[in-house]
């Protein structure tokens, strides 16, 4: 039996499942239409089966059931096609089984009983993959028909399968004189900007319950006379751009508002002044024209870090990590990632070709200082991190500690933050850090050769923790790399074997502050005897 | 290379006997006595003669950190509460030190840290006021209350604290059977907790201490008993009650929080473990003092007059990062 005729046969036995529009195969597609009653309710689909099925294709499932009449109804793409859940098969007769049961599952929770999902889905909106502006959250609170202009930045062009795609963030909302930043950071705020128009309009400008409107004549009664005259001055502007876009604001459960941009061309506003029969006023309306939606993205920390972040202790803290080399650079790194947002780094140290195989760095970047280059790479992941950077911090700490004005100046810099990582080796340093009052956090970390041992020394007495620690790990191993030429001899270890310690020592000190414990010394030991595996000593 | 534990806890307390600070004990002594004197002019008649009540009288200090408290025991009627009591004393004390010294509200104390002196040495001395429980009392019965001033473990701020007699929280550390055991190891928990800037005051550990010894078999060399009643503290802590020896309704557990005593718990437990892996571990957390090191270490100081061996953290080259 080939594969139409198995699908036939296998869809004519199903219960409840009758076969209005017989299955054809059409290049390597097959198309059928099917009447499923179930619970009292007879709905038909269009059945488009693609040549990948039973396996799924870009992780959707590459069996179609389609009914453009249930787009009001959950779990709906704009295209009329049923989300369904199903489960996993490669066998093309149990697949069509779970599917089909998985349509009836549908047709029950959603179309029979209505229900609604707990957590809020946002409207349909036609999809376009030339456009996407980022936008995150503001210290404003909009009001229902409030317009004026916002500001945006062009951030990158990319390609979205085989077409480019641009992606620009939305920087600033002016509303009269007042004009209100978007969080990102400086580096991000001082972008060059263009500029847009938005309006408040507090509804989601929908159709069908969940699918954005598609003609302006559908966004007419969401907005105010005197935003349509606003639009009409603006029509009369002069763009450099072929399209200005306009923000259309509305508030999201729980307190929150979101945004989606349609595209207006510039020569051709869709707004126009028609004369009220019988008097000299006009009345501002919209043409009957499609809307050119691009996409929206809710950038703000709480969907950046949304899927996994640090505890709110730790991405609030201000933070400090000094010496930033194959250890420093991957703590920061992984702060960044995991949220936080006021790191300062300190290193007076060169980054060389050498360096990039096991720290945070880029061959691209060339010779560059370590500061320069890491801060430009934690930027680039989070729009949300402010570096404060100093090459000379230490140097100048060594030389005027004696000096008592200077050694007050100095510890009370330090004292500014929340938490230290002391990823130097610097005994120097550890020495100044022993100085410093305590509450603060401070972990001063290092390894020890073919990264064998991490050694993770806290306050009080974090120097002689160490170096008593480090001096009962030594073995005596005098096998470091030496490479040609003039360098300095070194340790030997790759990026895996450090970050892999690193990310426990991370895991560990993070948890203990979340849990509100006194930070403890610790060492964490590794062995190969029995698999790789990693043991956790703490004092 | 292994460190003989007992031989090193020894020289741990050599180093911190008390007798080889006392130059700076004499400056403490002269001090509280001029403290004393201060305020029973100050206070003429409202006072009865205040006493020292810290670990010099109960034989358990160590030099780093002399725990010298003088107790200002006031009549019923000299305050009308007790927060009266403790903010004159402290603006007593305050007006009369502010130039010479940190004066600070703490727990139940009013700190004095005197600044630095030629020797470069620095005298800290705790007036604690208290106030007898009814007129005429105090000379019956030495019982005292206290002022809490912050947060005291589970003790909370503001109220009044019944510290009983004073006196005979003296006498219940020198009066223990194995009354030189018993100071051993609790001179060795002073050790561990000034170094490691642990929270338990020295009146927790003194009486957790006395307590192990009461409730298990303890002997052995001195890291045996050190060992054992870590052990207890590990394992009791948390249920552990320690009533004041003046005043049974007076629980001294409660000066610890329970994340306090868990963390206190935890403590043992990891320093225990550590330990027993690795001997040489004890120096990070019993160090001796490095102004005293022991005397074979002293002489093998090479010619060049740099010190070697425990005395002396020389930093080892191999850390990478």
């Amino acid at each position: 039996m080939n594969r139409l005729e198995t699908v036939a046969d296998v869809v004519g036995t199903i219960d409840g499942v009758a076969i209005t529009s017989a299955f054809v195969e059409e290049g390597e597609v097959i198309f059928g239409s099917v009447a499923i009653s179930f619970l009292g309710s007879t709905l038909e689909f269009e059945v488009r089966i693609l040549p990948a099925y039973p396996l799924q294709f870009h992780d959707s499932e590459s069996i179609r059931f389609v009914n453009k009449g249930l787009r009001e109804y959950n779990h709906v793409n704009a295209d009329g096609s049923i989300c369904v859940h199903t489960h996993h098969s490669t066998n093309l007769k149990e697949k069509l089984l779970f599917d089909f049961a998985s349509l009836k599952e549908w047709i029950r929770k959603y179309y029979v009983e209505g229900e609604r999902d707990a957590h809020y889905e946002h409207i349909v909106v036609p999809q376009n993959d030339s456009l996407v502006l980022l936008f995150t959250s503001i210290n404003h609170t909009f009001s229902k028909g409030e317009f004026g202009f916002f500001t945006y930045s062009n951030l990158a062009v990319g390609f979205k399968r085989d077409q480019k795609i641009e992606t620009q963030i939305v920087q600033q909302f002016k509303i009269g004189k007042s004009s209100f930043d978007c969080g990102w950071s400086t580096v991000y705020r001082n972008m060059d900007k263009k500029e847009g128009l938005f309006v408040f309009i507090e509804q989601a400008p929908t159709q069908n319950t969940r699918f954005a409107v598609e003609k302006w004549t559908d966004l007419e009664p969401y907005v105010t006379q005197d935003f349509l005259k606003f639009l009409n001055l603006m029509s009369k502007r002069r763009y450099n751009e072929a399209a200005v876009p306009l923000l259309v604001g509305y508030k999201i459960p729980n307190e929150e508002i979101h945004w989606q941009c349609v595209m207006i061309p510039a020569s051709n506003f869709p707004n126009y002044a028609e004369k009220i029969p019988g008097t000299t006023n006009y009345i501002g309306r919209f043409a009957d024209e499609e809307m050119l939606w691009v996409s929206t993205r809710n950038c703000s920390p709480k969907y950046f870090f949304g899927r996994g972040s640090f505890a709110p202790e730790i991405v609030s803290s201000k933070i400090l990590i000094i010496g930033i080399g194959a250890i420093g650079s991957n703590v920061a790194t992984t702060l960044v990632r995991g949220g936080c947002q006021s790191i300062t780094l300190i290193d007076h140290d060169i980054k060389e070709p050498e360096n990039v195989c096991r720290a945070e760095y880029s061959f691209s970047a060339g010779v560059n200082s370590k500061i320069n280059e890491l801060s430009h790479h934690l930027t680039q992941i989070s729009p949300f991190v402010e570096m404060s950077l100093s090459d000379h911090f230490m140097d100048i700490a060594k030389i005027t500690l004696n000096n008592s004005e200077w050694r007050q100046i100095l510890l009370q810099r330090l004292s500014e933050y929340d938490l230290i990582f002391d990823c130097t080796t610097d005994n120097d340093v550890a020495f100044i850090l022993d100085e410093l009052e305590r509450p603060l956090k401070i972990f001063t970390m290092s390894i020890t050769n073919n990264a064998k041992e991490l050694i993770c020394a806290v306050p009080p007495r974090l120097y002689k923790w160490m170096n008593d620690i480090t001096r009962q790990l030594q073995t005596g191993d005098d096998d470091l790399y030496n490479p040609n030429g003039c360098w300095n001899p070194t340790f030997k270890a790759s990026y895996n074997d450090i970050a892999v310690l690193v990310q426990f020592a991370l895991k560990h000190i993070t948890t203990s502050i979340a849990n509100n414990s006194s930070p403890r010394s610790f060492y964490l030991t590794t062995s190969t005897e029995d698999g790789f595996n990693i043991k956790l000593k703490e004092f | 290379m292994a460190t003989d534990k007992n031989k090193h806890l020894e020289e741990v307390l050599t180093s911190h006997k008390i007798s080889k600070e006392q130059a700076l004990l004499d400056k403490h002594i002269d001090k509280r006595k001029e403290i004393s004197e201060a305020l029973q002019e100050k206070y003429g008649s409202d006072l009865y003669s205040p006493f020292n009540s810290g670990s010099y009288a109960k034989h358990t200090a160590m030099n780093k950190k002399f725990d010298i408290d003088l107790i200002a025991p006031y009549k019923r009627n000299a305050f009308e509460t007790l927060e009266k009591m403790y903010s004159s004393v402290y603006d007593f004390l305050y007006d009369k030190y502010k130039n010479e010294a940190t004066v600070k509200k703490q727990k139940v104390s009013i700190g004095l840290e005197f600044n630095t002196d030629a020797d470069g040495d620095i005298v800290k001395v705790d007036v604690v006021p208290g106030r007898e429980l009814n007129k005429d009392q105090y000379p019956d019965d030495n019982n005292l209350n206290l002022y809490v001033y912050e947060q005291f473990g589970k003790i909370d701020k503001g109220s009044d604290r019944i510290k009983s007699n004073i006196k005979s929280q003296i006498e219940n550390v020198k009066g223990h059977a194995e009354k030189d055991s018993v100071r051993q190891i609790i001179r060795l928990l002073k050790v561990w907790k000034f170094y490691n800037g642990k929270k338990p005051k020295s009146f927790f550990l003194e009486l957790i201490t006395i307590k192990a010894f009461d409730k298990k078999t303890i002997s052995g060399d001195i890291w045996d008993k050190l060992k054992a009643v870590m052990e207890f503290i590990r394992d009791e802590v948390k249920s552990v009650s320690l009533p004041d020896p003046g005043n049974s309704s007076n629980d001294i557990a409660d000066t610890l929080t329970d994340s306090d005593k868990d963390t206190l718990s935890y403590d043992m437990k990891r320093m225990i473990e550590r330990i027993e892996e690795d001997s040489d571990t004890i120096k990070s957390y019993y160090p001796i003092n490095e102004k005293f090191p022991p005397e074979d270490e002293q002489k093998s100081n090479n010619s060049y007059g740099v010190k070697t061996g425990i005395g002396l953290s020389v930093p080892p080259v191999t850390r990478f990062g």
